[in-house]
C-alpha cells in the first residue's frame, strides 16, 4: 500500500490538503477513495480539518480569484493564453452541466430495483464496498467478483481472487456466492472465500452459519469451521480471528502447497510470481508469511525452502536450487 | 446529536453512530460555506439523509465523500434558485460579476485575501493549480501539459491548498459569522 506513504508523514492540515487534491481530481481510483474513507474516518479532527480545506477548495471567492489570476496570466501571455481562457470556460461549463444534471457520484447506477456491478482490484489493491443491504465486501488484490441484486436475490459470484463477505441479516432474501462451481447460502453472517490457483475455493466462516454446495454435495458450516470444495467437503477447524489474515497482509500456510502460497503473493506483488517446475509448485509449505510484502516472503523461501529466486524484467520466477 | 434510522428491513445498529460522525463533518463544511448556521444545519441534515438513501441503492465507497458531494451540490442549487435565472448567460455565472449586494463586502474581504495567496505562488504552482480548480484536470494531465512528474504535481497542489486555506481561515477568525450567505459559488 505505497499510497499510504504519501501522506503518512504530513502533519494533519497537509494530509487534509492531500485528500482534497486527490478527491478533486476527475478519476479518483476505488482504492484511492477507500484509504480517504480509512483516513476521515480514523479521528475527527482529521474530518474537521478536511472539511475545511474542501470548504476553501469550493469557495466561490477562490473559484472568481483564480479566474482573475487567469486572466491574468493571460495578458502577460496572449500568444500562448489566447484561446485558453475560452478554452477553459468551455470545460468548467461542460463540468458543470454534469454537476447539475444529476448527482454526479460514485458509481452512479440507474436507479432500478435490480443492478448487477462488477468490482475488481489489481495486485496490491484492496477494496471495502458497501452493497445496497448494508452488506460489506472486502475484497483482496487482483480479484473480481461480480455483483448482482434482483428482486428477493442478492448475489455474487467470485471470478478471481479472494474476498470477505459481511452479510446483513434478511431471512426473506438469501445471498448467494457462486465460486469455482461451488455454492454458497447464507441468510446473515460473515465469511471468507478464496479461490485457489489450482481450481476450488475455501470457504470459511467468521460469523454465524454458512451451506457450502459443491459437487452435489451440501455441508453446513459453523463458526471456526473451513472447508475446501476441491475434494469431499470435509470441514477442518480455524482459529476465529477477528478478521481474516490476509486484511492485516498476512496468511497462514498450513502444509499448503507453494502453488498456493505464490497465488497469495501474487495478490499482492507488482511483479508477478511464477514457478518453473512442477514438483516445485506441490511442495509443501508451512509458516506465517507477510505476503503483502513479496521480497520478505521471496527471502524466507530462499533461506528455508532452499528455492531459487530468478529475478527477470516483468516476471520472478522460483526454480530449484542447484 | 441526532440519529439516522436506515430504511428498509435492514438497520444494522453501527450506522447510527457512523451518520452521527459524517452529519458533523458536513455541518462544519456547510457553515465554512455559507457562514449561516440554520442553513448549514438545513443542508447538512438533507445531504446525509439524501446520501442514506443513496447508498441503499447503489454501492458507495466512502460516505463522507458522498455526503460532502451531495452538499456542495445543495449549496450550489440554493445558489442558483435564489438568483434571478433569466438574467444569467454562461460567462456571468462562472465569473460570478454580480453577486448578492449583501455579501460583496464581506465577499471582497475573503477574495482579496485568497487573491494575494495566488499572487505570491510560484507561478508554476500557480499554473498547476488553476488548471485543478478551473479545468478539473488530472495530475497526468497537467504533468503531461508543464513536464512535471505526477507526483510533483501533486505536491503542487496540496501545498498551494495549505497555504491558500490558512489565509482563508485568518480572514474567518477576523470576520465574524454572518446571518448573510455566501452569494454564489462555482462547485
Amino acid at each position: 500500500m505505497h499510497n499510504l506513504q504519501a501522506f503518512e508523514d504530513m502533519d494533519r492540515e497537509e494530509a487534509a490538503a492531500y485528500w482534497v487534491m486527490v478527491m478533486s481530481g476527475p478519476n479518483v481510483p476505488a482504492h484511492r477513495e477507500r484509504l480517504f474513507e480509512t483516513w476521515i474516518s480514523a479521528d475527527p479532527g482529521n474530518a474537521m480539518a478536511y472539511a475545511d480545506c474542501l470548504a476553501c477548495y469550493d469557495s466561490a471567492s477562490l473559484g472568481e480569484a483564480a479566474l482573475v489570476a487567469r486572466a491574468k496570466s493571460s495578458q502577460h501571455r496572449s500568444v500562448v493564453w489566447g484561446g485558453a481562457l475560452a478554452a477553459s470556460l468551455a470545460l468548467v461549463m461542460i463540468g458543470g452541466g454534469m454537476w447539475f444534471g444529476g448527482l454526479r457520484l460514485p458509481g452512479a447506477l440507474p436507479a432500478e430495483k435490480g443492478y448487477t456491478q462488477t468490482l475488481e482490484t489489481t495486485p496490491g489493491q484492496m477494496l471495502t464496498a458497501r452493497l445496497p443491504d448494508g452488506s460489506q465486501v472486502v475484497l483482496n488484490g487482483d480479484t473480481q467478483l461480480s455483483v448482482h441484486f434482483a428482486g428477493r436475490d442478492r448475489a455474487i459470484t467470485l471470478r478471481r481472487g479472494e474476498a470477505y463477505f459481511d452479510i446483513a441479516h434478511d431471512v426473506t432474501r438469501p445471498f448467494t456466492v457462486e465460486a469455482a462451481g461451488s455454492h454458497v447460502r447464507v441468510l446473515g453472517t460473515a465469511f471468507n472465500i478464496d479461490l485457489l490457483p489450482a481450481g476450488g475455493a475455501e470457504v470459511a466462516v467468521y460469523r454465524g452459519r454458512v451451506r457450502v454446495e459443491a459437487h452435489h454435495e451440501v455441508r453446513d458450516l459453523g463458526v471456526g469451521e473451513r472447508v475446501l470444495t476441491d475434494g469431499a467437503l470435509i470441514p477442518a477447524a480455524f482459529d476465529v480471528a477477528e478478521m481474516p489474515d490476509w486484511q492485516g497482509g498476512w496468511f497462514e500456510a498450513d502444509n499448503i502447497s507453494l502453488t498456493r502460497l505464490v497465488g497469495e503473493v501474487n495478490r499482492f506483488s507488482s511483479v508477478p510470481v511464477r514457478i518453473d517446475a512442477p514438483d516445485l509448485a506441490a511442495r509443501k509449505i508451512s509458516g506465517r508469511f507477510k505476503v503483502s510484502d513479496t521480497d520478505k516472503v521471496l527471502k524466507s523461501l530462499k533461506q528455508v525452502y532452499g528455492i531459487k529466486i530468478v529475478r527477470e524484467e516483468n516476471v520472478i520466477v522460483l526454480t530449484k536450487s542447484l | 446529536m441526532m440519529t439516522y434510522q436506515r430504511r428498509g428491513r435492514v438497520a444494522p445498529n453501527r450506522h447510527n453512530q457512523e451518520w452521527s460522525g459524517i452529519h458533523a463533518v458536513v455541518r462544519r463544511y456547510a457553515l465554512s460555506r455559507l457562514r449561516h448556521k440554520e442553513m448549514a444545519e438545513d443542508i447538512a441534515q438533507q445531504a446525509v439523509l439524501k446520501a442514506i438513501e443513496y447508498q441503499q441503492d447503489n454501492i458507495v465507497i466512502s460516505l463522507h465523500a458522498l455526503a460532502l458531494r451531495i452538499a456542495a451540490n445543495l449549496i450550489h442549487l440554493h445558489y442558483r434558485q435564489s438568483r434571478p435565472s433569466d438574467s444569467l448567460d454562461a460567462a456571468e455565472d462562472l465569473a460570478c460579476t454580480e453577486p448578492l449586494p449583501d455579501r460583496v463586502a464581506e465577499g471582497r474581504e475573503e477574495f482579496k485575501a485568497i487573491q494575494v495567496v495566488l499572487a505570491r505562488m510560484p507561478a508554476l504552482r500557480r499554473d498547476v493549480f488553476l488548471r485543478r480548480r478551473l479545468d478539473g484536470q488530472s495530475c497526468d494531465d497537467i504533468g503531461r501539459a508543464l513536464n512535471l512528474n505526477p507526483k510533483a504535481v501533486e505536491k503542487h497542489i496540496t501545498r498551494a491548498l495549505v497555504d491558500l486555506k490558512a489565509a482563508r481561515v485568518k480572514w474567518q477568525e477576523d470576520a465574524p459569522v454572518s446571518p448573510v450567505p455566501e452569494a454564489c459559488d462555482h462547485a
